[in-house]
């Protein structure tokens, strides 16, 4: 018996087949990926052209003290595809509403950073080692918050498993030198990279002696540019092990892709957009 | 009653030696329970303003105890290249040492340590530690930022100092000394010379002085046996008066251990009191027996029959005496138990059980021990007639009629009391050592080129969060600073201020007329933001507290005395008043202050124990003897003596501090039992010959006094062998001082005023009996 067919089925059919066979490519290019390239998706996966967020940033020590912080933060990825502009401007609290900064990130060097102090009505630069100081007095460093540059590092895959119901990679990575350790402060990270965006969903740091410093979780991720898959956690914790300090960085606003100026991330700027 | 009590025991014997060898075992098995608190500020009252403080300093400061590591090289070489690498590689090692505070680890190759730099157009933050191998850009570092000059380098760029803040250990301040040594010891060669100084490393050094106590105290009671040997010429008299004081201490720290007391620093002497007092009363019942039974052994009875006699006779004559004097100084410490603070209710507990423990020994023990062994050779010449202890008791048979007890006591305490008026109530750390031991020399090297090895700390609290960041309470900071500064023996005082005012410099083109704290709320915030960006969030952790409503003021001192910190305290107390805002709370924390309010309330409990003790001597000793005049006269030798420690203290300027305040709050405890003995012994011999009565008196009870008296202070005059130990050499020389003073003054003085007033208690009832 001879079946009737329908064009539309057959293209149907063809579609599925092609997003079927996406999947497994896909699953067998994920399943072939290295260490170092899980890290390398991991270090791309939320470096969108631009992006202009609103975010709270909650600070508490040890002792249950709290300093909450409101910012508005612009990125702008830089023409090399890796590194970012970054302005940052503090809303509140009242005392340094206004202060800006803005770091220009240079891959294999040392970033530039500019800081505007309201009350004192000057842009300065701000020279500093800055890859291992604090992102401004939160339990992460600017290393962090840029993304430590796989290259550096020597990565092993130690197993896939799941983290908060997400497959994951976990990843165990070491600095390839002791300029990269003391740069960075680390001698070891584990990084618990979801497989579906490639976000670390979980960071464990060890401090130079090798004692456990601190954990960064990252939760609720979403898609911000779908076809460049460019993923986004809009929750992160970080906790200081040792100190039992703690940050919370809520991303109250995220838009990507908002073709932001390029005169925006100068000096300049940082006094005429107080 | 005793009597038919003593010949009790002796039938049952058996089970006394059974019941008594069961009770050490338990004590003993309950020793172990005992817990021992090391830390000293523990003991005292919270309520202390300097110790109430200690709380908010270790948690919102993390300011705990410092150890203080300086390196120098042997030559003249300021930045020298080898010192910086040994000074990295302390840094690094103590970095994973146990307890260590990370975030206060400073020193020029720790993260924490940055120059602020400014320039026209900049603001540079620089870590130390990337630039140790630029002499040139390090001298120019430093010279900028004044904040670092000596703390972490001396004022002629040799020496380089690690800072590091540890955690109380449990096992003390030397089981951290000796956990962080071999990371030091490592870096010592011929190039350099290093030193260690700090709380940590005095106190762990003061600990391992005190540990020579393991050697010393059996060597004191070897001694102490050897001259209550040589008095009684017996190995009884050598043995039993220690194992009656031996296993009362077993039984009262058991006891302590049965009931969760903890034993404290503060009582670690005690021992020697309950030994003192234990002895004594063995003594007595010794002395008497063998009194007893050379003069049944006259009367023609056998060996076995006076020995039990003498037993029963001894015991039955003397033990209530023993008793009633047990119970007095017994009642007299456990009388301290209302005493708000704990080492003083432990000590009271632990001396009043001691004594306790002592009596029941002397009355249950002793004596079934006594008749169970081999009576004593007799006659016994040696015994009988010894050169020294009876020519002193000779000489003051022939004192006592005369005027001369009284005129010497007088002169003698008027000169006591002339030195007590010059005494220095001073607590100081350093003092316990001997300026020429290791670490007061090293001490004196790191205060010499650093602003000093000990901290005081002034905890402002603004009430409200940011009231730190306020332009008038950072003006009260600066002023604040700059009065301490004045005052010599402040080496240097850091605050957020000195953070704040360096910024302002930088931010302004480095300008010197920038050099000041900032005029608004909000620039001081957002020199604390832009500080926190450059660094950790835990970097300013020791001067400012998380939510900028707290800050703390170190201010580095190179002398320790109490007094001097009294004095910076009261002169920070003068400039606050003037120049910080009045709704501004202020406390005074640190290791300094804490031993400086340790010696306070020590020193001033110590003092009314004293009192106190005194006090309910009088009265016990009056009802005893149901005369106010016994009473007065029990607690003569008992005053005199305290006088005579006191004045010591004053005419070789020995400072009245915590060991010394102890020690003459240990010795009220030993006078008033030689004057209960005295009397009622003299009182006995009344009754029988009022002509022999006073020699009789001083050849029995007295030349037991004596015995004891003067086995105890040679016993505890070992101490004085702990050279070094400063300490030790005072316990030794107050204790011998003690133990003469008030047996001399029980033997000289009392019989002598009876004699004298011939008080009605004594003569009317030996004239009815």
């Amino acid at each position: 018996m001879r079946i009737g067919v329908f064009p539309w089925t057959v293209a149907a059919f063809r579609v599925a087949g092609l997003i079927v066979a996406g999947f497994v490519f896909d699953a067998a290019a994920a399943n072939a990926m290295t260490a170092h390239e899980i890290m390398v998706c991991s270090d791309g996966a939320s470096k969108v052209g631009d992006a202009k967020s609103e975010l709270t940033m909650t600070l508490t020590e040890a002792a249950g003290g709290q300093r909450v912080r409101k910012m508005q933060m612009m990125t702008k990825l830089q023409s090399d595809g890796i590194d970012n502009k970054r302005i940052i401007r503090f809303l509140s609290p009242a005392d340094i509403k206004g202060t800006v900064s803005l770091l220009i990130e240079k891959t294999g060097g040392d970033d530039d950073m500019w800081i505007y102090l309201s009350a004192l009505k000057k842009v300065r630069r701000l020279v500093a080692d800055n890859k291992r100081d604090s992102f401004v007095g939160s339990d992460m460093t600017f290393g962090d918050i840029i993304g430590h540059k796989p290259t550096d590092w020597t990565h092993v895959l130690l197993r896939e498993d799941v983290f908060d119901g997400n497959q994951v990679w976990v990843i165990e990575s070491v600095p390839k030198d002791n300029q990269v350790k003391s740069q960075t402060g680390y001698a070891k990270r584990l990084t618990f990279v979801d497989r579906r965006s490639c976000i670390a969903l979980k960071s464990d740091y060890w401090d130079e002696t090798g004692a456990l410093l601190k954990t960064i979780r990252a939760s609720d991720i979403v898609s911000v540019d779908s076809v460049a898959k460019k993923w986004q956690f809009m929750h992160i914790d970080a906790v200081n092990q040792q100190s039992g300090h703690g940050t919370v960085i809520h991303f109250d606003l995220y838009q990507a892709n908002q073709g932001i100026s390029d005169d925006v991330f100068t000096p300049r700027s940082l006094e005429k957009d107080r | 009653m005793l009597f038919q009590f003593v010949r009790a025991v002796i039938v049952c014997r058996r089970w006394i030696f059974a019941a008594t060898f069961l009770v050490t075992v338990l004590a003993l098995s309950y020793c172990s329970r005992l817990h021992i608190v090391i830390d000293p500020v523990e003991i005292l009252p919270q309520s202390h303003p300097f110790v109430a403080s200690k709380s908010v300093l270790e948690t919102v400061f993390n300011e705990k105890y410092a150890l203080i590591v300086a390196v120098a090289p042997k030559s003249n070489m300021p930045y020298d290249a080898a010192v910086l690498g040994k000074v990295q590689r302390i840094t690094d090692g103590l970095r994973s040492a146990q307890g260590i505070v990370r975030s206060t680890l400073l020193s020029v190759s720790s993260q924490n340590a940055k120059a602020i730099s400014g320039a026209e157009d900049g603001f540079k933050v620089t870590p130390f530690r990337t630039v140790l191998d630029q002499p040139e850009r390090l001298r120019e570092l430093f010279n900028d930022n004044p904040l670092y000059q000596q703390t972490i380098v001396s004022t002629d760029r040799r020496m380089f100092a690690v800072i590091a803040e540890f955690d109380p250990d449990p096992m003390g301040y030397a089981a951290i000394l000796s956990r962080v040594s071999s990371i030091i010891d490592r870096e010592r060669d011929e190039t350099v010379s290093i030193a260690v100084s700090g709380h940590v490393s005095l106190l762990g050094e003061i600990e391992l002085y005190s540990a020579r106590m393991i050697i010393l105290a059996p060597i004191a009671i070897i001694l102490i046996g050897l001259v209550l040997f040589d008095a009684f010429r017996s190995f009884q008299g050598l043995f039993l008066p220690l194992a009656t004081a031996n296993l009362a201490l077993i039984w009262v720290l058991g006891a302590m251990g049965a009931a969760g007391f903890s034993l404290d620093v503060f009582n670690v002497s005690t021992p020697i009191l309950i030994l003192a007092v234990a002895a004594g009363h063995a003594v007595q019942i010794l002395k008497r027996y063998y009194e007893e039974y050379d003069r049944l052994r006259e009367s023609g009875r056998s060996p076995e029959e006076a020995n039990h006699e003498a037993v029963v006779a001894s015991v039955g004559k003397v033990g209530r005496f023993m008793i009633a004097a047990g119970l007095i100084a017994a009642a007299g410490f456990l009388s301290l138990t209302i005493f708000e603070i704990k080492t003083v209710k432990t000590f009271g507990i632990f001396t009043g059980v001691g004594i306790l423990s002592a009596l029941l020994i002397e009355l249950t023990f002793m004596p079934a021990l006594r008749s169970w062994l081999k009576p004593p050779a007799w006659p016994q010449r040696a015994r009988q007639k010894h050169g020294m202890w009876d020519f002193i008791i000779a000489r003051i048979v022939a004192w006592t009629p005369t005027r001369k007890p009284f005129v010497f006591w007088l002169l003698a305490t008027g000169v006591a009391i002339f030195g007590a008026m010059q005494v220095r109530i001073e607590n100081s750390n350093k003092d316990n050592l001997a300026s020429w031991t290791k670490a007061r020399v090293e001490d004196a090297i790191i205060n010499n080129s650093f602003s000093g090895t000990q901290a005081l700390f002034v905890m402002l609290d603004t009430g409200r969060d940011d009231g730190v960041k306020r332009p008038d309470v950072l003006a009260g900071v600066e002023a604040l600073q700059r009065g301490l500064e004045k005052i010599p023996g402040v080496g240097k005082t850091v605050s957020i201020a000195d953070f704040l005012k360096r910024m302002n410099q930088a931010m302004n083109g480095n300008r010197a007329d920038a050099y000041v704290v900032p005029d608004t709320l909000e620039l001081a915030g957002q020199y604390l933001l832009l500080y926190s960006m450059s660094g950790d969030p835990d970097d300013l952790k020791s001067y400012i507290d998380f939510t900028y409503r707290r800050a703390n003021i170190k201010v580095f001192v190179r002398r320790d005395e109490s007094p001097f910190i009294l004095e910076v305290v009261e002169k920070a107390k003068e400039i606050i008043k003037v120049s910080m805002p009045s709704d501004v709370e202020v406390r005074f924390g640190g290791g300094v202050a804490e031993a400086a309010a340790l010696n306070e309330v020590m020193v001033r409990d110590k003092l009314l124990n004293i009192l106190q003790i005194t006090a309910v001597v009088f009265v016990a000793a009056g009802l005893l003897f149901r005369s106010l005049f016994a009473g007065a006269l029990v607690m003569l030798p008992l005053l005199i003596t305290v006088i005579f420690n006191f004045g010591l203290l004053g005419w070789l300027r020995i400072p009245l501090n915590v060991p010394t305040s102890l020690i003459s709050a240990m010795a009220v405890g030993i006078g008033a039992d030689y004057a209960i003995y005295i009397i009622s012994r003299y009182k006995e011999e009344l009754a029988r010959n009022p002509d022999h009565a006073l020699s009789r008196t001083l050849d029995g009870a007295g030349k037991a006094c004596l015995y004891v008296a003067a086995s105890v202070a040679v016993g505890y005059g070992a101490l004085g062998l702990s050279f070094g130990f400063k300490a030790h050499q005072w316990l030794a020389l107050l204790i011998a001082s003690a133990m003469f003073v008030s047996a001399f003054a029980a033997l000289s003085l009392i019989p002598a005023l009876l004699q004298r007033f011939r008080p009605q208690f004594l003569f009317r009832q030996s004239k009815g009996e």
